[in-house]
C-alpha cells in the first residue's frame, strides 16, 4: 500500500513533484559545481601562475658543477606530475667582441615554457651557432639582428649569429644566450650543468616537491625562489578562503531555497497527513510515507544536480581556462547528500510540527 | 446497559478564550443513533472530535466502550481510532491521488491489512461497485461521500461518527446517503452524527441539542417529529 501511495502521489502531483525535484536539483547543481570549481580553479591557477617563472632553482650542492645525466631524475614518476617544466644552464664568463660577457648556456626550447614571458626581438635561436642576446648586453656591444659575432672562453674560439635580441626587465639583458651543447663544447665542459631552473606547481605541493628533490638528486640543492613562491603561496591561500566563503553561501542558499520547497510541499499535504492520523495511522507510520517520498525526490533531485553541476563547473572552467577541470571526487558524494538530507530534513522538520498538532485541529484547518 | 460512550463534565477552552464545550455530560447506548444538533459555533464538532479522540479537552472525561480515551497515549489514540470508530467528514478528506478503492483501503492499510477484494464489497455495498477505478475528481459530492462511509466502515468499527455527512449534497444524495446510514443503523451500528439541518436530525433515535457548549434537556427525536 505504501507503494501505492507513493506512486499515486508522484503520478499525480506530477507538477508539484517536478518543481520539488527541480528545487533539489537546483541546489545540489550549485553546490556540486561551487565544489568542483573551488578545487578545480585552484589546480588551474596554481598551474597558470607558473606563466610567471620557475619556482625552484637547482644548484651544486658541494661539486662545482651537476651533472647534466642527472636531469632524468626530473622525469622520474614521482616528480613528473609536480613539476610543470624545468630548464638547465651552464654559466660561464667569455670575452663577446673582446668584452667579457655571461655567457649562457641553454636549452632554448625548455626555457620558452618555464620563462614564458621572455620577450625575443627577431627570433629564438634554432640552430648550433645561433645565440640570444639581452638587450643591454647587444647595446654595449654593439650588436644587431643578424651580425655575426666571436665568442672566446680561454683556449677556445666560436662564431655566433645573432637571432634574437632578449628583453626580460632583469639580469637577463646583461647576458648572452646560446645552445647548452655548444657551450659545454667551448668550455670543455661536456655533461656538466651549473644549475636547473624548475617549475613546480605552488601551494602545499611545492614543499613536498623540494624535499623528494633532494631526497631524489642529493648532489643538487633545492632552493626556493622565495618572492615568487611566497606570492603564489598567499595568492592561492586568499583564492583558497575566497572559494570555501562562495561555496559555503552557495550551500547556505541552496539549502534555504530547497528548505522553502519542501517545507512548502509538506505544508500543503497537511490535511493528508491529519486526515491518514484520524484514519487510524500512527505518527511513524505515517512520517514513513512520506519521508519516503521526500527520499525519493531528493535521491532523483540529488543525482540530477550532481549531473548538472558537474556539466555547469565543465562549461565554465572551459570558457575561463580554455580546458576542463578535473571533478572534484568530493563534490559528488556532498550535492547527493544535500539533495537526500536537505529534502528529508526539510520534510521532516515540518511534518514534526504538523504532527504534533492534533488531527482536528489540522482537518479545522487552522 | 452499560453506555457504549460516557462523557463527564467535558469542557473544552480555546486558548482561553472560546469555550466551545461547557460541563457536557451525556450516555451513548450500543445501537443508539444520536444526533447532535445546534447553531453554528455551539461546540458540535467539537464534541464529536474530542469522542473519536481527533481533540484533547481542557477536563472532563470521555470513556468509549468502557476504555479512558484522554488516559491513552498518540500511538494508544491511533489505535483507538482506527479499531473503534469510524468517521465521515462533511468536506469528505479522500486522498485525491488515491482511486475509490484505494482510499477505503487506506483505512484498511493502517488497520491491519489492505484487501482488495474486501474494499471493493464495501463499495459496492454502498453502490459504487462500478467507481472503484475513478478518482475523487471523477466522482460527484454524493459519490464521495458514499466512499467516506465505505472507508468509516470498513474496519467494523463500534461507533460511526459523522460531521454533517450531508452539508455539501443535494437533496437526492442526502436520501442516497442517509439510506445507506439506515440499512447499517438498523443492522445494529451505533450512530453519532453531528447536523444543524432538522430534517436528518428526526431521524435520529435521540437529539442532543447544543448550545454555547452546554447541552440543553434532551428529547427523542420522535418528540421533534412530531412538532
Amino acid at each position: 500500500m505504501t507503494r501505492r501511495i507513493l506512486l499515486g502521489s508522484l503520478r499525480r502531483r506530477k507538477g508539484q513533484v517536478a518543481v520539488a525535484i527541480c528545487a533539489v536539483a537546483l541546489g545540489a547543481s550549485l553546490v556540486v559545481a561551487a565544489l568542483n570549481l573551488r578545487y578545480g580553479i585552484e589546480g588551474r591557477l596554481a598551474q597558470e601562475l607558473r606563466s610567471y617563472g620557475a619556482n625552484l632553482v637547482l644548484v651544486p650542492r658541494a661539486e662545482p658543477f651537476l651533472k647534466e645525466r642527472d636531469l632524468v631524475i626530473l622525469e622520474d614518476k614521482r616528480l613528473k606530475d609536480r613539476i610543470i617544466g624545468y630548464a638547465p644552464f651552464i654559466h660561464r664568463v667569455a670575452k663577446v667582441e673582446g668584452k667579457d660577457v655571461v655567457l649562457v648556456g641553454t636549452r632554448f626550447s625548455q626555457i620558452r615554457k618555464t620563462n614564458p614571458w621572455w620577450q625575443v626581438e627577431g627570433r629564438w635561436p634554432e640552430k648550433e651557432d645561433e645565440a640570444l642576446i639581452g638587450s643591454n648586453a647587444a647595446s654595449k656591444l654593439g650588436l644587431r639582428l643578424n651580425d655575426r659575432f666571436s665568442v672566446v672562453h680561454k683556449t677556445s674560439q666560436l662564431s655566433f649569429s645573432l637571432a634574437g635580441i632578449l628583453r626580460t626587465g632583469g639580469a637577463e639583458e646583461h647576458q648572452a644566450f646560446v645552445p647548452m651543447e655548444t657551450l659545454q663544447r667551448l668550455t670543455h665542459l661536456h655533461g656538466f650543468l651549473t644549475s636547473v631552473l624548475v617549475s613546480s606547481r605552488a601551494g602545499k605541493d611545492l614543499d613536498e616537491t623540494v624535499a623528494i628533490l633532494q631526497k631524489a638528486w642529493p648532489q643538487a640543492e633545492t632552493r626556493t625562489l622565495l618572492q615568487v613562491a611566497r606570492a603564489e603561496e598567499a595568492l592561492l591561500a586568499r583564492l583558497e578562503i575566497f572559494l570555501t566563503l562562495v561555496s559555503l553561501l552557495i550551500l547556505i542558499a541552496a539549502g534555504l531555497s530547497v528548505y522553502a520547497t519542501m517545507s512548502t510541499a509538506a505544508l500543503e499535504r497537511r490535511v493528508e497527513m491529519a486526515l491518514m492520523r484520524a484514519l487510524g495511522g500512527e505518527e511513524r507510520r505515517v512520517a514513513w510515507i512520506f519521508a519516503a517520498e521526500a527520499l525519493g525526490i531528493g535521491l532523483i533531485g540529488g543525482i540530477l544536480g550532481c549531473a548538472i553541476g558537474l556539466l555547469l563547473s565543465e562549461i565554465i572552467g572551459l570558457s575561463v581556462f580554455g580546458s576542463f577541470i578535473f571533478p572534484s571526487l568530493l563534490s559528488l558524494p556532498i550535492g547527493l547528500a544535500l539533495g537526500v538530507g536537505i529534502s528529508l530534513f526539510c520534510s521532516l522538520w515540518v511534518m514534526r510540527r504538523i504532527l504534533a498538532l492534533q488531527p482536528a485541529v489540522v482537518l479545522r484547518g487552522e | 446497559m452499560e453506555p457504549l460512550i460516557l462523557l463527564e463534565n467535558l469542557t473544552k477552552n480555546y486558548d482561553g478564550k472560546v469555550l466551545a464545550l461547557d460541563r457536557v455530560s451525556l450516555q451513548i447506548y450500543p445501537g443508539e443513533w444520536v444526533a447532535v444538533m445546534g447553531a453554528s459555533g455551539s461546540g458540535k464538532s467539537t464534541l464529536l472530535n474530542m469522542i473519536a479522540a481527533l481533540d484533547r479537552p481542557t477536563s472532563g472525561s470521555v470513556r468509549v466502550n468502557g476504555e479512558d480515551v484522554l488516559s491513552l497515549s498518540e500511538e494508544q489514540r491511533a489505535r483507538f481510532r482506527r479499531e473503534k470508530v469510524g468517521l465521515i467528514f462533511q468536506q469528505f478528506y479522500l486522498i485525491p491521488y488515491l482511486t475509490a478503492l484505494e482510499n477505503v483501503m487506506l483505512a484498511q492499510y493502517f488497520h491491519s491489512m489492505a484487501d482488495r477484494e474486501e474494499a471493493a464489497q464495501a463499495l459496492h455495498e454502498v453502490g459504487l461497485g462500478e467507481r472503484i477505478s475513478h478518482y475523487p475528481s471523477e466522482l460527484s459530492g454524493g459519490e464521495q461521500q458514499r466512499v467516506c462511509i465505505a472507508r468509516a466502515l470498513i474496519n467494523q468499527p463500534k461507533i460511526l461518527l459523522a460531521d454533517e455527512p450531508t452539508g455539501n449534497l443535494d437533496a437526492e444524495n442526502e436520501e442516497i446517503v442517509m439510506a445507506i446510514f439506515r440499512r447499517f443503523h438498523r443492522s445494529g451500528l451505533t450512530l453519532l452524527f453531528v447536523t444543524h439541518d432538522a430534517q436528518i436530525g428526526t431521524q435520529a433515535d435521540r437529539i442532543i441539542d447544543l448550545e454555547h457548549g452546554r447541552v440543553l434537556p434532551t428529547f427523542p427525536a420522535m418528540a421533534l417529529r412530531s412538532i
